[in-house]
């Protein structure tokens, strides 16, 4: 045997575990091997040294600690520091990070009480809307004209292209009805933004030249007159007002640039038989209007002859975010249009029926809505 | 006469069995007879005393716990030491994830932080300058023994601290008694090679 074939058995004979022929072996080439006696000497001291490191004597609370852990009651053992911030690392960075993420994102989430100085940050057009709907919650001095208007609707386009309703403003319809649709469908703080933002940009402005109107609303000239008392009528039971002046002096001084100079003050004309009136409403109305002016416009034509003078309502509509609350519910109902109006702005109508207080404030409530209708110069096109 | 003294007549088996037909006094007498040899085992491994004092203590914690699980296939000390091998374990990979190793020296002060001797260092019945001539070899031999691997120091523990056969260490460490040879003896001449100069 050489020491080369001994492998691990050196220190299994160390401890005695292995066979007695085995053992023999081991003992046999240890006793002709110093190199092997010298080995097996240290690997015992080794072994005995390991065996004399020194004991711990258990303390005497040893099994009362054992009994108050299983009885989940170890006193001071898990401690609410330790659980939330030992070991140091990880988690002290990680609880830090964390905090700086929530820090960030509560800095950048649209939290109900910042989100309208964020966004009176970001526009000068929503800054001016932001300051128009402020002065209303304020319950301000009564300004029942804190609206915004177009610019005067351009040229009519030819009767070709009314009547192939191509090219055409008019059709109030599907103006109308998005511009309707997306006021009511947002919050008053969106619609506020989101208008004044169109307005600026010239969204709704250059809207009148816009080929989008496939329906225009057709009114001869002898029906005009009629035709809008029709509107009054049917606004009236809207909470709705008909003016025959744009109602542009009541302009915020802050919103005062959205309105172009020709727009000051546009009264009702008759030149060339044409003739324009806006219509303030509750914006969720809007749609209705048309709806039911457009059928009272059909059936005022209907035994009119139209080849003779015929007149095209044109619709426009102009969002505004203004809340009528300045006017109280009995002034509404009184008719009576509250102060604050422009001098030059004549209330043709104030057909305002009775309603429920509660009704009548929550339509005071809602964003109101501006259609300018145009009637247009006559045109030998066909009428539908 | 104290109350450990009279129960060694009774073997841990029977305590066992007391213990699993709900006799508390039988699981109070199983600690007191070898809470010493978890503690020591758990303190050899681990090199720290308030760790080695928390295994020791969860150990007999889950031999309470799962006393019933027990069927007696192997001695209540194997089974005890393979419980206290696996915490130390679980403790050690905790160091190791946060980079930290044993950080006591058996010849540190073993006093609290309020002064009191909170620990006693086994005396040990050798004649004092037989002590002082291996109080060197032996601090060097713990300090080499603490950088062994974790799987080295385990099998030299249960070997030589607390002189287990290879079978019960087998037993203990889930492994073939092959492996143990094996590892008892590579333990051994790395430890061999790092104490060259002292042996």
């Amino acid at each position: 045997m050489t020491c080369s074939q001994l492998g691990n058995d050196l220190s299994a004979y160390v401890d005695s575990e292995l066979s007695a022929a085995r053992t023999a072996e081991i003992e046999a080439h240890v006793n002709q091997c110093p190199l092997c006696q010298a080995r097996l000497a240290e690997l015992r001291k080794l072994a005995d040294g390991v065996a004399a490191l020194p004991k711990l004597q258990p303390q005497p609370r040893f099994l009362a600690e054992v009994k108050g852990k299983i009885r989940g009651s170890a006193p001071g053992r898990v401690r609410l520091v330790d659980v939330l911030f030992r070991p140091y690392w990880p988690k002290i960075p990680i609880e830090v990070l964390a905090l700086i993420i929530v820090l960030f994102l509560v800095s950048i989430l649209p939290l109900p009480g910042l989100k309208q100085s964020a966004r009176r940050r970001t526009t000068p057009a929503e800054m001016a809307r932001s300051k128009s709907y402020e002065d209303t919650q304020a319950m301000t001095p009564p300004q029942p004209a804190a609206r915004t208007t177009i610019p005067p609707a351009p040229p009519a386009p030819p009767p070709s292209q009314l009547v192939a309703g191509q090219g055409v403003a008019l059709g109030g319809e599907g103006l109308v009805s998005e511009s309707a649709k997306e006021t009511t469908a947002r919050s008053f703080e969106n619609t506020q933004g989101k208008t004044a933002d169109r307005l600026a940009t010239g969204a709704l402005a250059g809207a009148p030249a816009a080929p989008t109107a496939p329906n225009p609303i057709v009114v001869s000239a002898s029906d005009y007159g009629q035709a809008k008392a029709k509107a009054i009528q049917i606004a009236a039971q809207m909470s709705g007002n008909v003016f025959s002046v744009k109602p542009a002096e009541q302009v915020p001084e802050e919103s005062s640039r959205l309105v172009t100079a020709d727009s000051s003050m546009v009264t009702e004309s008759s030149e060339g038989g044409g003739g324009r009136f806006w219509v303030d409403l509750p914006a969720s109305n809007a749609e209705r209007f048309v709806a039911e002016f457009r059928q009272a416009v059909v059936e005022l034509q209907s035994g009119s002859r139209l080849n003779a003078a015929q007149r095209q309502a044109e619709i426009r509509a102009v969002a505004t975010n203004e809340r009528k609350d300045q006017a109280s519910a009995g002034d509404l109902e009184r008719g009576v249009v509250a102060p604050g109006v422009s001098s030059n702005a004549t209330v043709l109508d104030q057909l305002q029926p009775r309603r429920d207080e509660k009704e009548t404030l929550k339509l005071q409530q809602e964003p109101r809505l501006t259609l300018e209708i145009n009637v247009v110069p006559p045109t030998n096109a066909p009428l539908r | 006469m104290d109350g450990v003294t009279q129960s060694e007549t009774v073997s841990d088996r029977q305590l066992v069995a007391r213990l699993q037909a709900g006799n508390e006094r039988a699981f109070d007498e199983l600690v007191a007879r070898h809470q010493q040899r978890a503690l020591n085992v758990a303190f050899q491994l681990l090199r720290d005393r308030e760790d080695a004092m928390e295994v020791a203590q969860d150990a007999f914690v889950r031999i309470y716990r799962s006393i019933g699980e027990f069927r007696g296939e192997c001695e209540f000390t194997t089974w005890l030491h393979q419980i206290v091998v696996n915490l130390a374990r679980n403790r050690y990979r905790w160091w190791r994830r946060r980079g930290r190793t044993a950080t006591v020296s058996i010849d540190d002060p073993v006093e609290t932080a309020n002064g009191a001797v909170e620990w006693q260092v086994e005396a040990k019945g050798n004649p004092p300058d037989a002590e002082a001539a291996n109080a060197e070899f032996i601090h060097t031999l713990s300090e080499k023994l603490a950088e062994l691997p974790a799987k080295f120091r385990e099998v030299l523990v249960l070997r030589n601290v607390e002189n287990m056969c290879y079978d019960e260490i087998a037993t203990a460490l889930g492994c073939s008694v092959g492996t143990v040879k094996s590892r008892i003896a590579r333990a051994r001449e790395a430890l061999r090679e790092s104490m060259a100069g002292e042996l």
